[in-house]
């Protein structure tokens, strides 16, 4: 017989003899098993029947839960929206603000120059950088701004 | 109550009930393997029993609603954590009793219960099933744990070997390998039984 087969019919009869040896337990262990399974089975009848119980709870609470949900959304909805944070500060298309022109931005002295007819200033300062003559308007006030 | 919500009761009761029998029929066909499993295992009654009956209320607590089909590996992969943690739990407890001058009595070592055989097996057969469990016994004592829980589960339990690897949460090639391991070394130790 080839070992295989020695040990398929080894198998076999320590299965035999183990499920033989497993129907012979003492008298106390089959009772504590047998208590053990009841419990087991109250155990199980009690989360069933606690669940089946829930089932009118949950009747009550589902649409109270929903009519809570919709409460919290008006409130959301209705409720004081939160101030909007300022936009950030945008000088143009391509153009960076530097603490410099913000400084010149801010600058009183510079406002009240433009105020004053400072325009007709810098056109003239730009006709000089060109090396054209001003126009007569400008040419006619450079004295005073250079008398001041 | 409305009649058709009547009638929904009534069904789930019936439902309910068919589920508890079954549970209850299969807890009845494995308590004394799984209680002989753990036995094995621990080399203790009580703390055998204690595992067994923690799978059966974990069981019944947290897989009750499952298929039926599905309940034997599930519950010896519960009865295998237990065993696992009653092993951790006594190598903890061996170590500070091994500090006391005293040994604790087990528990109802003068109970007349607990050496109470079960008349359903004769006399005489049963001497002759004592001394080749006691061989038996002593060989699966010698086995290392992995594969004693094999071949308890393959052997004694009847499991295949899908349901082995899913209770033992490994690979069925490691089921296998345990498996003949522990044949091949209980033939080597137990020679032909009779």
């Amino acid at each position: 017989m080839s070992e295989s087969h020695e040990l398929a019919a080894f198998e076999r009869q320590l299965g035999e003899l183990l499920q033989r040896d497993a129907g012979a337990a003492s008298g106390r262990v089959r009772s504590r098993l047998n208590q053990a399974r009841h419990a087991a089975l109250v155990e199980a009848g009690e989360r069933r029947g606690a669940w089946r119980r829930g089932l009118p709870g949950r009747r009550i609470w589902l649409p109270a839960a929903g009519a809570l949900a919709a409460v919290a959304l008006l409130v959301l909805a209705l409720g004081p929206r939160p101030v909007a944070a300022p936009p950030p500060f945008a000088a143009g298309a391509g153009v960076v603000m530097t603490a410099q022109d913000m400084t010149l931005l801010t600058d009183r002295d510079g406002l009240a120059l433009v105020e004053d007819g400072g325009g007709q200033f810098y056109e003239w300062a730009a006709a000089q950088a060109r090396g054209a003559p001003a126009s007569a308007a400008a040419a006619d006030d450079e004295p005073d701004k250079n008398g001041g | 109550m409305p009649a058709a919500l009547r009638g929904d009761v009534d069904r789930s009761d019936s439902n309910a009930q068919t589920a508890q029998h079954s549970l209850g029929q299969f807890l009845a066909s494995v308590e004394l393997k799984a209680f002989r499993i753990a036995q094995a295992a621990l080399r203790h009654e009580d703390d055998a029993l204690d595992a067994v009956q923690d799978a059966m209320l974990q069981l019944a607590r947290a897989y009750a609603d499952r298929p039926a089909d599905q309940w034997k590996p599930l519950f010896y992969r519960i009865l295998e954590n237990r065993i696992r943690d009653l092993q951790r739990r006594r190598s903890v407890r061996d170590r500070v009793m091994s500090w006391l001058p005293f040994a604790a009595e087990p528990d109802g070592a003068n109970d007349p219960l607990a050496t109470a055989v079960s008349p359903e097996v004769p006399v005489l057969r049963r001497i002759e099933l004592d001394e080749t469990m006691s061989a038996l016994q002593q060989a699966l004592t010698a086995l290392p744990r992995r594969q004693q829980q094999v071949f308890l589960l393959r052997t004694l339990e009847g499991l295949d070997v899908a349901q082995t690897a899913r209770a033992m949460g490994c690979s069925q090639g490691s089921v296998k390998t345990h498996y003949f391991r522990a044949l091949r070394a209980l033939r080597a130790q137990l020679g032909d039984l009779r």
